[in-house]
């Protein structure tokens, strides 16, 4: 179905976007896919790859170097698994996987690169870029646990505290209801944003293999 | 984890070996026509180098590693020999920017060059010129897709 036409599609300012467009010519460093399972690639070649690098696919999509070894390079897919084949070349991007970060990420859904998901347009305001793999602040640099947080669950509230910015473990079989105890407890925080002290919620949806 | 390693000791032993017996350019030859097609060797002989190299694999259980190991081989070869392998891929056939990306090559690295050229009318335009790890995409296919990324980008839809 072809959408409405936008505002910002008027030829002039198509013209003036062509205009400004930039098709850079420069020798860049490929490699080839030698082994595709499991979400991971085996290239050969990327001898100047960085450990957590983006890499390019020719189809676009992307992929972090995990494994750093003496004649071939293991990456993780970010992307469909089925649309890379052996044989496809490889591109070094000369970024770090890092995923751009600030006010504006709020209330907005992102994949693990920072690209929305939920079509509201580009993200605003001023944006960090912070790695993707990084080590977590040791124990000192933490903050003391001192508020609770209300799950919304009689049960769980009534016999388990849990704290604004606790680690808790929910563990139970598949089909349980762990993710739903977990949303449930966002959901429940509604109540403290209309009070005027929001207590921020980051959900990181990690599928399953298949 | 260990594949690299592995496969280097290997393809390090098949390159000594064969430049033993005096038959690596042979031997290099086939390993390429196997790695870019396997099924073009269907009913012929392997070289006898690379049969030993086989069975040896298999005795010691290292089969799964063996599109590395040749690989790696290929690259040893060329490497020892001090020869660049240099791919050209154009929309029509240019003989003469061949020989002058050849030139170039030998002048820049002092090496020999060996250069595969391929036609491919996909690119529409322009050339791919890629010589041991870097590439240079001039090729009119790939700036109409930057153009299309940057304009998916700029607008917000998928074009």
């Amino acid at each position: 179905m072809i959408q409405p036409i936008k505002a910002s599609e008027i030829s002039d300012v198509l013209f003036n976007q062509l205009k400004g467009v930039q098709t850079p010519l420069q020798f860049e460093e490929i490699g080839t896919v030698l082994q595709i399972s499991d979400g991971v690639a085996r290239i050969h070649g990327l001898n100047s790859a960085e450990a957590g690098e983006l890499l390019e696919f020719d189809n676009g999509i992307m992929a972090v170097v995990m494994n750093l070894e003496e004649d071939n390079v293991g990456a993780v897919l970010l992307g469909p698994t089925d649309q890379v084949k052996e044989g496809m070349t490889v591109r070094r991007t000369s970024r770090i996987a890092s995923i751009p970060v600030g006010e504006g990420v709020v209330g907005r859904v992102v994949d693990p690169l920072g690209n929305p998901l939920d079509g509201l347009g580009k993200i605003e305001g001023e944006l960090i870029d912070m790695p993707l793999e990084r080590k977590a602040p040791g124990v000192i640099f933490r903050q003391p646990v001192n508020e609770p947080l209300q799950t919304g669950l009689k049960a769980i509230d009534s016999m388990i505290p849990i704290g604004r910015g606790q680690r808790e473990l929910i563990i139970g079989d598949r089909q349980t209801g762990k993710t739903a105890i977990a949303i449930d407890t966002i959901i429940n925080q509604r109540s403290e944003f209309e009070k005027g002290k929001p207590v921020y919620c980051i959900y990181v949806a990690v599928g399953q293999k298949g | 984890m260990n594949a690299g390693i592995i496969a280097s000791r290997y393809a390090t032993a098949l390159y000594r070996y064969t430049a033993s017996t005096g038959r690596a350019a042979e031997v290099c030859a086939q390993v390429e026509r196997l790695l870019a097609d396997p099924d073009s060797l269907k009913g012929m002989r392997l070289e006898p180098e690379l049969q030993r190299f086989v069975s040896l694999l298999i005795e010691n259980r290292r089969t799964d590693l063996l599109k590395f190991i040749l690989q790696d081989f290929v690259d040893l070869y060329y490497r020892s020999a001090g020869i660049k392998i240099a791919r050209l891929k154009t929309a029509v056939p240019v003989p003469t920017l061949e020989a002058r990306l050849a030139d170039l090559v030998r002048a820049r690295t002092g090496c020999e060059v060996k250069m595969v050229c391929e036609v491919d009318p996909a690119l529409v335009g322009g050339f791919v010129f890629t010589v041991d790890d870097l590439m240079l995409d001039a090729s009119v296919a790939r700036q109409i897709e930057l153009i299309r990324r940057q304009f998916i980008e700029k607008n917000n839809r998928i074009v």
